[in-house]
């Protein structure tokens, strides 16, 4: 006999244990009025009993369960006894004494050969109003070179309306 | 750590096929690597399920590396019209010939290894954790990392292929 199709969940989830109190009731009373139902989820029961029993697992024996203790502690230890890459690089004289030696150097040798920096930095730079004023010195230290020009256009000026026609 | 040791070997030994070398060496990677991230763990699940994931992990990992190996150092294992699977995988067209009622209890615990064997990755994992340890599916979807219907799909699509792989036996 065939099983209800609406009910394989149901059957499976019984199989496994997984039906909350109400949902078991339910099922517990369909079983007991479905052959069908009831044929599949002892077939399921029977087959998933068989599963395990095929699959049984060799136990782990105390002196192997050791040793992997002992290894797991090993390796625990080791990590933490390894510094971090930083502290094992400074921690090396032979590593840290050149590299000090020759950051001194170059800051002595930056120090006397480079930039002035103070010099350039005291100049300040002119801003749009100082453009301006400059602009304005410059009109006026010119005035007089522009009056004679006006002199000028107007002697022009004379010239060409005397001229006969 | 001795009371998750039995448990996780039990775990790490069906992942690795009945390897009891690969599952000891599983076994102690998860247990270094729960150690050195121990400091992550904060409390959202319970230890023994943020473990069980790792440990998860640890195999699943661990399986795709010795897939790996195969695909690379077997080239003959390619050129077979069964991509994937490994020589233990692969369907023996004698074994369809026979009939499962004639097949003694050890030829049957052979054939439902290598049904779990043939098994996509995630309805085996659902599988093995639920009917072999015994997890709730709850649990099963935390160690998985996915959603509780998920993992029931997973388990009842495993439990179908089972049941109409092995519909003979159970008839005989």
């Amino acid at each position: 006999m065939k099983p209800c199709p609406d009910r394989n969940d149901t059957i499976l989830l019984a199989v496994y244990k997984e039906l909350n109190p109400e949902q078991q009731r339910d099922w517990e009373e369909h079983k007991a009025a479905c052959p069908g139902c009831r044929g599949e989820y002892e077939a399921l029961l029977r087959l998933v009993g068989r599963i395990r029993e095929s699959m049984t697992v060799p136990e782990l024996s105390g002196q192997t369960a050791n040793a992997l203790l002992r290894s797991v502690k090993q390796e625990m230890r080791k990590e933490r006894e390894k510094p971090s890459w930083w502290k094992e690089w400074l921690g090396r004289p032979n590593r840290l004494v050149p590299a000090l030696a020759t950051a001194s150097i170059v800051l002595i040798t930056f120090g006397l050969f480079g930039p002035n920096f103070t010099e350039k930095t005291s100049s300040p730079k002119p801003d749009a109003e100082n453009e301006a004023v400059i602009k304005d010195l410059d009109v006026l230290t010119n005035l007089d070179f522009l009056e004679d020009m006006d002199t000028l256009q107007e002697l022009l000026n004379v010239l060409d309306h005397n001229e006969p026609t | 750590m001795h009371r998750y040791q039995q448990k996780a070997y039990a775990i790490a030994y069906h992942f690795t096929d009945g390897s009891v070398q690969d599952a000891e060496d599983l076994t102690q990677e998860a247990f270094l690597r729960a150690f050195q991230n121990l400091d992550k763990f904060r409390g959202e699940s319970s230890f023994y399920t943020w473990f069980y994931r790792i440990l998860v992990n640890v195999c699943v990992d661990g399986r795709r590396r010795r897939n790996r190996w195969h695909k690379v150092f077997l080239p003959w294992h390619r050129e077979s019209g069964h991509k994937g699977l490994s020589p233990e995988e692969r369907p023996d067209p004698e074994a369809h010939e026979r009939s499962l009622k004639a097949i003694s209890g050890k030829e049957l615990s052979r054939d439902i290894q290598n049904s779990l064997r043939s098994l996509p990755e995630k309805q085996r994992l659902a599988f093995q954790l639920k009917a072999l340890h015994g997890m709730s599916i709850q649990e099963i979807a935390r160690v998985m990392g996915a959603a509780e219907g998920t993992v029931k799909s997973h388990l009842f699509r495993a439990t179908h292929f089972l049941r109409e792989k092995f519909k003979d036996w159970e008839e005989a």
